[in-house]
């Protein structure tokens, strides 16, 4: 009778037991992973900044491929006239752009984006301007001929070698 | 970043449990055993103060009552069997109210469950290895020892599907910062811990210097004329006595390898150019703007989700 009591008081009443479910929190419980992107996406801001990014985007699937390559060609052109007029502009900030540096960038810039269709599997940005993954390609292309074009007005040159054009009241000169 | 909530103790267990230690005394123990609990009892009256039953738990009070680290985890152990959240939040007040190091005793047996099973165990850990001086390398072998899920980022790094997700521990300085949406990422830079020799006084030293200098003329006549010769002798000294020991000092220095750490929000404390121990969640690797090959695949940089992270004690326990 006493070991019955017993046994009953000490399946019913132990020790209170911590937590009673694992919190995803602790250590034993199954690992958890932000697939978000951060702060350091590559934009349009990083790629007018020339700053380091990553790659990363919230991306559905494209339906169609044939749609899709030609509007994310498209998407990157579009951009083209305004990351040109801004690149050909000297450091500064001050005066207009160069116009025979800008035309020249914008010359470039299209031909690098032909290269931005990536097949047309998904987007080549998110809703929010981020660069997907697959673009890494396009995307240093274009940040290639945007540098050329900043470092070109920066030190006053009217116009790169490969590009012969009339000279600009704009342009600086040594 | 979490933080706990103590949970008070369920009475009724308490109460249960007291219950049952007054029948075991009553009825259950033979004469026999009541010989041997006699004979086992120390001579002087009354039984040793670790062998009674905890005073209700205070968490205000409770570590500044033991001066020693050691002492407070051991006493925060009696309170497991009456109430594992009692125990927990002994156990979360002696870390934090004391300078404790004692890994080893945190991952003993008795704790294991809860290390295990609640949610700010890990970042105790992390503490715990902070307060250790934060050479995370050799305190992480020691939890992989008792198989306590906190890897390294260069295991993540070589390996990132199998490591998705899980606990990370890097020493780390922060670089750049950036926000998005009112989040912040900083750029880490992980460090590793060595060890510069150099040569330190000890005691007092003395210095002696000594100078003399003779003056001679000499003057004189010979057959052939007279003649004068002078000069002088000088002569310096000096005497040093000391003693010199050869000193260790800790160093830290970039591994090479680096991490985005995401921050739930602004955090002003997290400051650049100083070390600190950084608990946080391996969110997987993402491929990088910065190289000068457009068709290279391009380098990949861990994305890490921080957790917590404390400052590194200067002297480091092994």
């Amino acid at each position: 009778m006493i070991t019955a009591v017993f046994l009953s008081l000490l399946l019913g009443a132990g020790p209170n037991d911590g937590p009673a479910a694992s919190s995803p929190q602790s250590l034993e419980a199954a690992p958890v992973a932000d697939e978000s992107p951060t702060a350091w996406s590559c934009t349009a801001d990083t790629l007018r900044a020339g700053k380091e990014c990553v790659f990363e985007a919230e991306l559905t699937p494209s339906d169609s491929n044939k749609e899709q390559a030609a509007s994310n060609i498209r998407t990157i052109q579009e951009m083209g006239r305004t990351l040109c007029a801004e690149a050909a502009r000297a450091r500064s900030g001050e005066g207009k752009p160069d116009r025979t540096l800008a035309a020249s960038c914008e010359k470039k810039y299209a031909s690098a984006a032909e290269r931005c269709g990536l097949e047309g599997t998904v987007p080549i940005v998110d809703a929010k301007g981020r660069f997907a993954p697959a673009a890494r390609a396009c995307y240093r292309a274009i940040s290639g001929v945007l540098q050329e074009t900043q470092m070109a007005a920066t030190v006053g040159k009217s116009a790169t070698p490969s590009l012969k054009s009339q000279p600009s009241r704009d342009s600086a000169s040594l | 970043m979490e933080r706990d909530t103590l949970m008070p103790s369920k009475k009724p267990a308490s109460r249960a449990w007291a219950l049952i230690c007054a029948l075991a005394m009553m009825g259950c123990a033979t004469p026999r055993a009541q010989e041997e609990d006699t004979r086992d009892q120390p001579s002087s009256s009354g039984p040793r103060a670790t062998e009674l039953p905890p005073d209700p738990l205070n968490t205000q009070t409770f570590a500044a009552q033991y001066s020693n680290p050691n002492e407070c985890e051991r006493q925060a152990r009696r309170y497991l069997p009456l109430s594992r959240d009692d125990a927990w939040a002994a156990l979360k007040a002696c870390i934090d109210g004391t300078p404790f190091t004692s890994l080893q005793a945190l991952m003993s047996g008795a704790w294991s469950q809860e290390l295990r099973s609640r949610p700010g165990a890990a970042a105790l850990i992390a503490k715990v290895v902070a307060q250790r001086g934060g050479s995370v390398e050799g305190d992480l072998r020691l939890l992989n020892e008792q198989r306590l899920p906190i890897f390294s980022l260069a295991a993540a790094m070589a390996q990132p599907d199998t490591y998705k997700g899980r606990y990370i521990l890097v020493r780390a300085q922060v670089g750049d910062v950036r926000t998005a949406e009112e989040k912040p990422t900083v750029w880490l830079v992980e460090q590793g811990l060595g060890s510069v020799a150099s040569e330190q006084q000890v005691g007092i030293a003395s210095r002696r210097d000594a100078s003399s200098t003779t003056v001679g003329n000499l003057g004189g006549e010979t057959t052939l004329g007279g003649g004068n010769v002078s000069g002088s002798l000088s002569k310096d000294k000096t005497t040093r006595d000391s003693n010199t020991v050869l000193r260790y000092d800790n160093v830290s220095s970039d591994t090479g390898r680096e991490a985005l750490g995401r921050l739930p929000k602004a955090d002003p404390f997290l400051a650049p150019g100083r070390d600190f121990v950084i608990l946080a969640r391996f969110d997987g690797m993402r491929t990088t703007s910065g190289s000068l090959d457009e068709e290279d695949e391009g380098p990949r940089i861990p994305v890490l989700s921080i957790v917590s992270y404390f400052i590194p004690h200067a002297l480091i326990v092994y």
